[in-house]
């Protein structure tokens, strides 16, 4: 026998090689698991919005209006004109590639239309064609394209593959912020009707009822008595829950994520404790019953539409200024849009801490106080009793979610709340945190169950990180302040660390706050036995 | 007389090379280059991954270790977990082990003739597709908890308070279009 005589590995490879085509010849395949479904035409047509029809992606024929290819275009020329930011975007991009290695769908999946300058590209091209001398003469050679239908499931396939997180603007000379763009060209497939339900849905629900589950006052109000009850089985004491206060100090808006599941729901009881413990003047809303904003995911028009009640509700309600809870999205809303799109806010104050009198000069314009800086200045001020030991099963590290770190630059506040009440904290490596960190791969409307390849791709980066602190010191509780991350991060981490649990920032706040008046405590607020207290939750099983 | 475990051993960075970039040639061209170059491994994570994956199992390959259990392939975990969700059919994700046979034969094929280690060569092969095997008992474990995800995982976080809520609201005109 000889080394010649058997048969070649490579002989056993078929198809062992990806398309070695150029972006613009690679074919989009709609593959199970790697796209979000269509809106339910309900939900188009209670927003009054375009082409409400049922279709499926995966169908040659997606049921377009006849002239949708002049819908667009017209929609594009009227966006270049309207928004100078998407016009420069258009122009300046020297395709230089800084960004586009930077893409956590890039970086888990490989796909290079995941790169964030081919992610533009994909409608800069069709702009290059209509809108540059050398495109309309030169064509493919300047990487300009006609507009056609293939063009058009492109455009579907990968703005809906975009977080809109914004890393690969962090790392452009220019500033071009490809989430912008993928936010308008989301805008433009609205314009014919092609939306996913994950974003339609709670933006018709929040629309109709103020929330994105749909569920009305009477519901909302049931659900948080649930939460207050179930504080009162772990401290002893029956939390306050005013709601649609009339001249209370402050009004809270917090996502609706964070009472309808866990963990989200032990975050908003360390709300109703915190706020409980300080004798807080304060009121939720059934009304501006959810920070989140899905309009951010669908079109401008949209978001002012969704935001408007939050202003509304406080002027009705007569408070001093806003507070809002720990949400992602919801901020980058506050932070770039509301006081432009709302506002101004002027017949609300200035943002003071009643208890220390901190003035929060940040928020002097949009009034309205991110719940970390409201906590980190009470804790600055001495004004909590805390007892960080019984978070000590708690090892802890910090997400810092795309649009509360990029967007509204909240970095510091966070891990002064986390180091005052829990004594174990690790930060993952420094090119996955802060202004760099990655995305969770669910954000803007992805984090639904048929997009959930996508998502376990995307998230990989992260769950990289969280694996080596995981590995190096063993983290086993992935903190975050987003009520989305919460929900796809938990997911991420069944998938990559089942080990890791995921938990909001207030709800170790509660765990450790030493309230008057409350019961010896024997659990943490998920019910766990606190340190020391395993022999005692046994006895008393007896 | 000089042993197929020698030869390895000294040829290590190259072979593994070889079979890293057999590997990146299963990811389009655009993001080949990439994938090679960026060495910070929280940066490029795939790379990151595929290495593990490949020194890990040279590594016990070369110290003669045999492969039984799927817990003897902790080494693959990562790199199999990311290829079950990439844009990869299922022989392709677990392809890439086999190209390591392409790797050393490329590589050792002047040796191997000349020292007649023909059936030491084989006896490594044949270990390469016992790690296969197992990797694809690996890969399957990873689709099902996919398709477990799909179906039951996000239901389950929001039920507890959901429950509670459909008493309230109208669960029957909800029920249709439930996520
Ligand atoms: S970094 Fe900026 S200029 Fe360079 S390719 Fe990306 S978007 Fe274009
Ligand atoms: S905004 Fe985020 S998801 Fe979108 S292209 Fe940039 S890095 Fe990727």
């Amino acid at each position: 026998m000889s080394l010649e005589g058997l048969p070649k590995p490579e002989n056993l490879h078929i198809d062992f090689e990806a398309p070695q085509t150029d972006w613009m010849e690679t074919p989009t395949t709609f593959r199970s698991g790697t796209f979000s479904f269509p809106a339910a035409p309900k939900n188009i047509k209670y927003m009054g919005m375009a082409n409400p029809r049922e279709w499926s992606p995966t169908e040659e024929d997606w049921k377009l209006p006849d002239n949708w290819r002049q819908i667009i275009l017209d929609g594009l020329k009227e966006r270049l004109e309207k928004f100078r930011s998407f016009r420069l975007f258009m122009d300046i991009c020297v395709r230089c590639g800084a960004c586009a290695d930077k893409c956590h769908f890039f970086l888990g999946g490989g796909d290079p239309k995941n790169m964030p300058v081919l992610r533009a590209e994909l409608l800069r091209s069709v702009y290059r064609k209509d809108y540059t001398l050398a495109g309309k003469i030169l064509g493919r050679m300047v990487g300009a394209r006609d507009l056609d239908l293939k063009v058009l499931k492109e455009w579907f396939y990968y703005f809906y593959q975009c977080t809109e997180c914004r890393r690969c603007s962090l790392y452009c000379p220019y500033g071009i912020d490809t989430a912008e763009i993928t936010m308008i060209g989301r805008e433009l497939l609205n314009l014919v009707g092609l939306n996913i339900n994950w974003v339609q849905e709670p933006v018709a629900n929040c629309f109709r009822t103020g929330n994105h589950l749909g569920i009305p006052p009477h519901g909302l109000i049931d659900m948080w008595e649930f939460c207050v009850d179930d504080i009162e089985n772990v401290t002893g004491i029956r939390v306050d829950l005013p709601v649609n206060r009339k001249g209370a100090e402050i009004l809270m808006v917090t996502p609706s994520g964070d009472y309808f599941a866990d963990p989200g729901t032990y975050t908003f009881m360390g709300y109703l404790m915190l706020f409980h413990e300080l004798g807080l003047d304060y009121t939720w809303s059934t009304y501006a019953s959810e920070g989140g904003n899905f309009g951010l995911f669908t079109s401008h028009e949209t978001i002012k539409r969704l935001n408007a009640k939050i202003y509304a509700e406080a002027k009705r309600l007569g408070v001093k200024w806003i507070l809002g809870g720990e949400c992602g999205h919801m901020w980058r809303v506050i932070h770039q849009y509301m006081d432009t799109m709302n506002g101004p806010a002027d017949f609300l104050e200035v943002p003071k801490s009643p208890f220390t009198g901190t003035v929060f000069e940040n928020a002097r314009s949009s009034k309205m106080v991110h719940i970390t800086e409201f906590t980190s200045d009470l804790i600055k001020h001495g004004k909590l009793n805390l007892d960080p030991s019984r978070n000590d099963k708690v090892i802890a590290t910090y997400h810092d979610s795309c649009n509360t770190a990029r967007a509204a630059g909240l970095l510091d506040e966070p891990r002064y709340v986390i180091k005052a009440v829990c004594n174990n904290f690790y930060e993952m490596p420094e090119n996955t945190i802060r202004e760099e960190t990655f995305c969770c791969g669910g954000g803007a409307g992805l984090g639904n169950d048929e997009n959930i390849e996508m998502r376990m791709r995307g998230g990989f980066p992260r769950a990289n990180a969280v694996n080596y602190v995981r590995d190096e010191h063993g983290v086993n509780r992935l903190l975050c302040m987003c009520a989305i991350d919460r929900a796809t991060l938990t997911a991420l981490m069944h998938y990559w660390a089942p080990d890791v649990e995921v938990g909001g920032i207030h709800e170790l706040v509660a765990n450790a706050l030493i309230m008057k008046g409350e019961d010896e405590r024997k659990t943490d607020l998920r019910g766990e036995p606190l340190p020391g207290m395993e022999d005692m939750e046994e006895e008393e099983d007896v | 007389m000089v042993k197929l475990q020698d030869i390895l051993i000294t040829k290590r960075r190259a072979i593994i090379q070889d079979w890293f970039e057999r590997a990146a040639h299963q990811y389009p061209t655009d993001a080949r280059k990439f994938l090679a170059t960026e060495e910070n491994r929280f940066a490029n994570p795939i790379r990151a991954s595929l290495l593990d994956g490949m020194n890990g199992l040279y590594d016990r390959l070369v110290a003669g270790e045999t492969f039984e259990t799927q817990d003897s392939c902790e080494f693959l975990d990562t790199v199999i977990r990311v290829r079950a969700v990439q844009d990869l059919t299922a022989a392709q994700a677990i392809g890439f082990i086999f190209f390591l046979k392409d790797a050393a034969r490329a590589a050792l094929a002047g040796e191997i003739r000349r020292e007649g280690m023909l059936e030491e060569l084989l006896t490594f092969e044949s270990k390469i597709d016992n790690v296969a095997l197992l990797a694809f008992n690996m890969f399957m474990q990873c689709r099902e908890k996919i398709y477990d995800l799909k179906a039951t995982e996000l239901r389950n976080r929001t039920s507890r308070i959901l429950e509670r809520a459909c008493r309230i609201w109208d669960a029957q005109e909800r029920a249709p279009e439930e996520r």
